[in-house]
């Protein structure tokens, strides 16, 4: 017995130092209070009020969510990976159609980032995005006049996306990865099924011996599997992880917000500084 | 009598117990090579889309600064490269010599104001950042997965079934040094 728990403990040791890395590796992001979170302080009551309108009538008409962050800086990140981050944690946009936008401005960087979900690439492809920046933001942003521009440019974004309405937030075929589906397994004869479901009962005994260790669940978790019953160890290929679960321990600060929908970016959108 | 009837259970029980850990370890590492593969074929869409916007980018830099000759060469050969296919390996290189020349561009477009404020320019940068940004984030995606991937099937006792059911190590999309900056654009 002595040793497999020198084994086992030398397996665990090498997972923990390895979720050590991720998590070192992982950015601190901010719960968002609702569609707009400005942790910057540069939006006043009336500004807020109408973003929160815009945004409301977008989800409505066209399900295609909208997030307004602002913070004084990213550091240490850079404002491409926070927005990544950002995006993958508070999953923005409806699942499925991945309809979601956030605009991120980082105040005392003076930088700012538009990020769109795999479903508004092609409604807002970077050029286009780099457009509304350039006419619409900027120059209220240089001017120092932060609520001005990001009312301003949140209007754009979403004039474009209410222009094409329903169809036009449907996610681009060729973007977004597919979904892998395990294939059944499927026994012809009584006795296979008998030794299958025999099977079944044996390895779900050792897996519960083979997997005490949290921070292996926690790198299963964290590749985005649900790993479902051990014998068929394929799961849904990890892209199962989103939707309101990703919620149920978020902790918000205003309990009237129930959280985004579940979409994911691939990092597309423009920014830069001004 | 009695102790054929518990030799015979101990056999069977043995085959059934390691019968059942190759199957399962077997799915987990399909699995896992099925979700790598996928997000590669997510990081060749990237490289793909980037491949795309030269093209345009060259014929509107070769209208503002024909003379940069050997950069916009060094970009068109890169890419050249990369539409020659290969193996992953062959990619992932042939994806750094290409960012490294599109970096240099970058640092000699400073000297041309016209085409720093032509319209074009300017939305065939936006373009091309955002395909940077995207390519660094599915080629962290995929990092990830492989890592995860990679312990898997070096750890004991994974490694003893990945060698035996021919499970191979995949390499690791390293970013070159110039492409950690994604590129920035400025006013």
């Amino acid at each position: 017995m002595d040793w497999r728990r020198s084994l086992g403990l030398g397996v665990w040791l090498t997972l923990v130092a390895l979720s050590a890395l991720a998590s070192a590796a992982a950015l601190d992001v901010p719960s968002p209070a609702g569609p707009v979170t400005d942790l910057a302080g540069v939006l006043d009551g009336g500004a807020r009020q109408r973003l929160l309108q815009m945004i409301e009538e977008v989800r409505e008409r066209t399900t295609a969510e909208i997030a307004v962050l602002t913070v004084p800086s990213t550091a240490p990140a850079t404002i491409e990976e926070y927005s990544v981050s950002v995006f993958d944690r508070w999953k923005i946009g409806k699942r499925g159609q991945d309809n979601g936008l956030l605009f991120l401005v980082a105040v005392r960087d003076r930088r700012l980032r538009i990020t769109t979900g795999y479903g508004l690439e092609a409604l807002l492809p970077d050029g286009k995005v780099g457009e509304i920046r350039d006419r619409e933001i900027v120059p209220s942003f240089r001017a120092g006049q932060y609520a001005e521009g990001i009312l301003r440019g949140t209007e754009a974004l979403a004039r474009v996306i209410l222009a094409q309405g329903q169809e036009g937030t449907q996610r681009h075929p060729a973007t977004r990865p597919a979904r892998h589906r395990s294939r059944y397994w499927s026994g012809s004869t009584g006795i296979l099924l008998g030794l299958f479901i025999l099977l079944i009962l044996f390895s779900a005994g050792l897996s519960a011996m083979d997997r005490p260790s949290a921070a292996w669940t926690r790198a299963r978790r964290r590749r985005g599997g649900s790993w479902g019953p051990f014998w068929f160890g394929t799961g849904s290929g990890g892209w199962s992880g989103g939707g309101s679960s990703g919620w149920s321990g978020g902790g918000f600060s205003s309990g009237s917000f129930g959280g985004f929908g579940g979409g994911s970016t691939g990092g597309g959108g423009a920014g830069g500084s001004w | 009598m009695k102790s054929v009837w518990i030799i015979l259970g101990v056999v069977v029980l043995a085959a059934v117990v390691v019968g059942g850990s190759v199957t399962s370890k077997w799915n987990a590492l399909v699995a896992m090579d099925t979700d790598i593969k996928a997000k590669w074929a997510q990081v060749e869409n990237q490289l793909q889309r980037r491949a795309d916007l030269i093209p345009n980018l060259v014929e509107t830099v070769k209208g503002f600064a024909a003379q940069e000759r050997t950069i916009l060469e060094a970009i068109a050969n890169a890419r050249a490269k990369m539409a020659g296919g290969g193996s992953v390996s062959d990619r992932m290189a042939g994806s750094n010599e290409l960012s490294s020349a599109l970096s240099r561009l970058l640092v000699v477009v400073e000297n041309y104001p016209r085409l720093k404020s032509d319209a074009t320019f300017i939305r065939l940068m936006d373009e091309l950042a955002g395909t940077e940004n995207r390519l660094s984030v599915e080629r962290k995606r995929y990092n990830d997965s492989l890592q995860v991937y990679t312990v898997a099937i070096r750890q004991f006792p994974g490694n003893l079934f990945a060698s035996f059911l021919g499970f191979k190590e995949h390499p690791f999309f390293e970013a070159p040094p110039e492409a950690r900056q994604v590129p920035q654009v400025k006013f």
